[in-house]
């Protein structure tokens, strides 16, 4: 047998024609790449081959190379050496709160969703604001979701891995919780299955499906969320809200497409986009906000949305089919509406401007913004159309943007809570400036965990009864603090 | 010599080289090739694209244009260069010339065609007499001409360099043509392109430089109304990127003469009354977000509109509006049920006319899809669709471009632009059809014709010609 000799392959002599032509195949190689590449980027997503497939994942690996670099590597639950959790935030400027008005007194809480490291996913805890302190914290038992949820279940045990969607460990975001007053817990996962805790992480029922963005209680009890319903007429991402008893019945689906389309939107609807390759999600719901009680201008039952792709809000009517107002702009891809009684609707106006297909690049919004881009909360007054934005010299001094997410709420002094979602903080903001902020410190010092839509409290609001003193775990319930 | 070159080449072929060059090229290559994949990636996913980026993607587009040339043929242009045909040049096997498809009705009007012409290797305008069918004029603009009126295009030829893709030649497409009582042809070469007026043998009278673009019209006072752009070209931007510089769509007002009289911003004037939201939220971020193709004005004062209020379609927000200079103010503003709309008429009573492209921006020619004609009603804010049914029927679809216009009778004249022909329709049926023909098989595009009914149009300047000895043969 004869011996491998690297020498005569390294200086064979090859004839230059094999040389010339090995050239031109390179050459040719590269175009075909470059052609397969263009053409995978021009056609909708759903009719890709796996060549089409192959050819994006090889222009993406240099990406994936730095992303991996920058984020550094970690051991995921099932020991497999991974990139760094994104939810975990380089962030030097401050962890916890930072109170920035000491003349103020705050005396409200948190409800913090937030990517901990210590559990691996992203838990959710009632933080006093006034003795900066946990008083309790939800840990989502993963394992126990995905058991409880026959479409994941299904998918573990076919050995499909979750790793693509929010509901995997790492990426499940216990998004917007909504407590009970027995301590129960309502969250999904950020774009997966729905689920309803109790108090100790633990799934009492389950959903599975597309849910995503905001949780809001209506006023007989049960929930509304935003969800993308299949509906075969809308070839695209189609949003839709869902109404969910506590008990996790769903009780009624509606299209968002399919009101704009049947009430005269179809111009905004299927007018006004490039619809980007890939990309077809035209609407982006991203708050489902049921009204209360009635009133002059509204009725109990209406739903105020928010659709952020067509810097669109709009009332709708449920009980007539109709919107009863609808608006586009001047806020600009929005989140968030609320109402605030007497015809006046607050809404977190993110100020961005999208980019082809690049959520998070906020050049443009910059550039619209004359320097330092900054979001603001617009205030629009149904008697006469007008729209204010609150102190916005204060939301541009402060710099309080975030070009994607985002929530607000008016509190009782006029004051604003936001999540500034995309800066990985949350802030009460006064007409004078930021009265504290907070984010969520992890272990390491100079890094936080990424945010998912928290909720302040003023005191009374919450019904606390159900909690338990936490004993050994350090975590005070609002029983101690008041022994103390 | 012929045994010395061919010991030069079996030399040049078989010298051998070493195997650790052919490793060191296939290593190279192979980065070179993951680098260019991931270069495309993100050139072909910025909406702001540099002259790298842009290079970028023609490369890759090579093996597409390749296959085009191979199917669209090869052909001498006006400066003898064998070059691609001219995709003016259209296959179309279906007819050519006029198609008379309802025999019993007798058309009187007249029919001023913007197409290619390969005999003139330029676009040239023709006027039909539809009674007839026979040619009545022909223009065929003197583009050398041209260039030597137009500082822009001169400087350019003189400097050699390109006075942009719709300023040559070979693309100039006679854009919308407006034909004036004493024979003369107002129009451009189609988009962000020089304007000039043309006397009836093809000579400019006088030129206008700009980008000018789509719709020519004429208001009350003999002015005419035409669309314009201010743009900055790419590399004179801070960024040396596009994009971030949007194209500011203005209207322009001209005289006859060619005097610019007044200009104003589109985009201002949507930011200025409360559209922000529709100009800055409603997409991704577009270099061209109004993309207006329409400029009006309303001739007339009645109990609804104002002489000198104009009607503005801005095809990228499927968005129509009437605006009211006098004033500053937007009387109404709808955008959709069209979509990607072309061509807002004034049928009086506070009705307004719309061509709908039905297009949906991004997404190919859908299964059953068809344009329509929109009737727009500001007294109610209703809308209806009186032709649907022929243009379902007829599959009419034009995805870009597109003219209407509803006739005394109730007809309607409609170019089909993107289907390189012109129609005549009643609600029920095909009254005529015109493609124009340029060789067998082959028809050439199309550029924004006109109807006109018989009383519409004055052609004593055409009898003042033809009673001239030398007339145009």
């Amino acid at each position: 047998m004869a011996k491998w000799d690297p020498e005569a392959y390294l200086f064979g002599k090859i004839e230059r024609w094999f040389f010339l032509l090995t050239c031109l195949l390179l050459l040719a190689c590269g175009w075909l790449f470059g052609w397969l590449v263009h053409h995978a980027i021009s056609i909708p997503e759903e009719d890709r081959t796996w060549t089409d497939e192959a050819a994006l994942a090889a222009a993406e690996l240099p990406d994936q190379a730095v992303a991996l670099l920058r984020s550094g590597l970690e051991f995921d639950d099932e020991g497999r050496l991974v990139q760094r959790n994104p939810q975990i935030i380089d962030f030097e400027e401050f962890s916890g709160l930072k109170v920035e008005d000491p003349e103020f007194e705050e005396d409200g809480m948190i409800l913090v969703s937030a990517y901990s490291d210590a559990h691996g996913i992203a838990t959710v805890y009632l933080y006093d604001l006034a003795r900066q302190k946990k008083i309790w914290e939800w840990v989502p038992d993963h394992a126990a979701i995905l058991e409880a949820t026959p479409s994941l279940r299904d998918k573990v045990d076919r050995g499909i891995s979750l790793d693509e969607t929010t509901d995997a460990k790492r990426n499940f975001r216990s998004m917007h919780p909504y407590p009970l007053e027995d301590g129960r817990l309502l969250i999904h996962s950020g774009g997966g299955v729905l689920a309803m805790l109790d108090r100790e992480g633990r799934p009492l029922w389950t959903l599975g499906g597309k849910y995503h963005h905001s949780i809001e209680r209506m006023a007989d009890g049960n929930f509304i969320l935003n969800k993308i319903l299949p509906d075969e007429r809308y070839p695209f991402q189609n949003d839709g809200y869902v109404i969910v008893s506590p008990e996790g019945e769903v009780l009624a689906e509606k299209s968002l497409t399919e009101i704009l389309d049947q009430h005269g939107y179809r111009g905004l609807l299927y007018g006004v986009q490039q619809w980007e390759p890939g990309f077809y999600d035209p609407v982006h719901l991203n708050d489902a906000e049921p009204i209360l009680a009635d009133d002059d201008w509204v009725r109990a039952g209406d739903i105020a949305l928010s659709s952020r792709h067509l810097s669109t809000v709009l009332l709708y009517r449920p009980s007539e089919d109709r919107i009863v107002w609808l608006q586009t702009g001047p806020w600009l891809n929005q989140h968030d509406v609320d109402y605030q009684g007497d015809g006046v609707f607050s809404i977190f106006n993110n100020n961005a401007v999208r980019t082809q297909g690049h959520f998070l690049d906020a050049s443009l919004s910059q550039r619209l913004a004359d320097g330092a881009a900054f979001s603001t909360v617009d205030l629009y007054r149904m008697d006469d159309g007008s729209v204010t934005p609150e102190w916005p010299e204060v939301f541009r001094r402060e710099e309080l943007f975030t070009q994607t997410q985002g929530l607000h709420r008016r509190l009782e002094n006029g004051d604003y809570f936001v999540e500034l979602q995309n800066a990985h903080q949350l802030a009460r903001v006064g007409p004078g400036g930021v009265r504290w902020r907070y984010a969520h410190p992890l272990s390491e010092p100079g890094q936080v965990g990424m945010l998912h839509w928290c909720r302040y409290f003023h005191p009374g609001e919450l019904d606390l009864s159900w909690m338990e003193p936490a004993a050994g775990t350090g975590i005070d319930t609002p029983e101690d603090q008041r022994q103390q | 010599m012929a045994k010395q070159r061919h010991s030069m080449l079996e030399k040049l072929s078989f010298i051998k080289v070493e195997g650790w060059m052919v490793m060191v090229i296939l290593a190279v290559g192979f980065t070179a090739t993951m680098f260019y994949g991931w270069y495309l990636r993100h050139a072909l996913m910025d909406p702001n694209k540099n002259w790298a980026t842009k290079l970028a993607v023609k490369l890759c587009l090579v093996p597409d244009n390749a296959l085009k040339l191979f199917e669209s043929g090869l052909e001498f242009n006006a400066d003898g260069w064998l070059v691609q045909r001219n995709p003016q040049i259209i296959d179309f096997e279906k007819f050519s010339g006029f198609k008379i498809e309802d025999p019993d009705f007798q058309d009187d009007g007249y029919l001023l065609v913007s197409a290619y012409s390969r005999e003139n290797q330029i676009s040239t305008i023709y006027l039909y007499d539809l009674k007839t069918q026979d040619l009545l004029w022909e223009w065929v603009p003197d583009y050398d001409a041209i260039v030597e009126m137009s500082d822009h295009l001169r400087q350019s030829r003189d400097e050699g360099i390109s006075p942009g893709d719709t300023n040559l030649r070979d693309n100039w497409w006679c854009m919308h043509p407006y034909l004036t009582e004493d024979g003369n042809i107002l129009t451009h070469g189609g988009y962000m392109s020089v304007m000039t007026m043309i006397d009836p043998q093809g000579q400019p009278v006088w030129t206008l430089d700009g980008y000018f673009h789509h719709s020519i019209e004429r208001d009350a006072d003999g002015n005419f109304v035409v669309n314009t752009l201010e743009f900055t070209p790419p590399e004179e931007t801070e960024t040396g990127r596009e994009g971030l510089t949007p194209k500011d769509d203005h209207y322009l007002i001209v005289s006859p003469d060619g005097e610019r009289l007044e200009e104003h911003s589109i985009l201002a004037i949507l930011e200025r009354h409360g559209y922000r939201g529709l100009l800055h939220g409603v997409s991704g971020w577009e270099n061209d977000l109004l993309h207006t193709n329409d400029v009006d004005p309303i001739h007339e004062n009645d109990e609804y509109v104002q002489k000198g209020d104009l009607m503005i379609s801005c095809r990228n927000i499927s968005t129509v509006f009437l605006y009211r200079p006098s004033e500053d103010r937007i009387l109404w503003l709808e955008t959709g049920p069209w979509l990607n709309q072309h061509d807002v008429d004034y049928l009086g009573d506070g009705v307004f006319s719309i061509y709908c492209n039905n297009l949906i921006r991004g997404v190919g020619k859908r299964e059953g899809i068809h344009g329509d004609i929109y009737t727009y009603d500001m007294k109610t804010g209703e809308t209806a669709t009186p032709f649907r049914e022929i243009f379902a029927r007829e599959e009419f679809y034009t995805p870009e471009q597109g003219r209407q216009r509803i006739l005394r009778n109730g007809d309607a004249y409609v170019e089909l632009t993107n289907a390189h022909e012109i129609v005549r329709i009643s609600p029920e049926k095909v009254r005529w059809r015109y493609a124009h023909p340029v060789g067998e098989g082959e028809v050439g595009a199309l550029h924004w014709a006109r109807y006109f009914h018989r009383d519409e149009l004055d052609l004593a300047w055409l009898d003042r010609i033809q009673e001239q000895p030398d007339a145009s043969e």
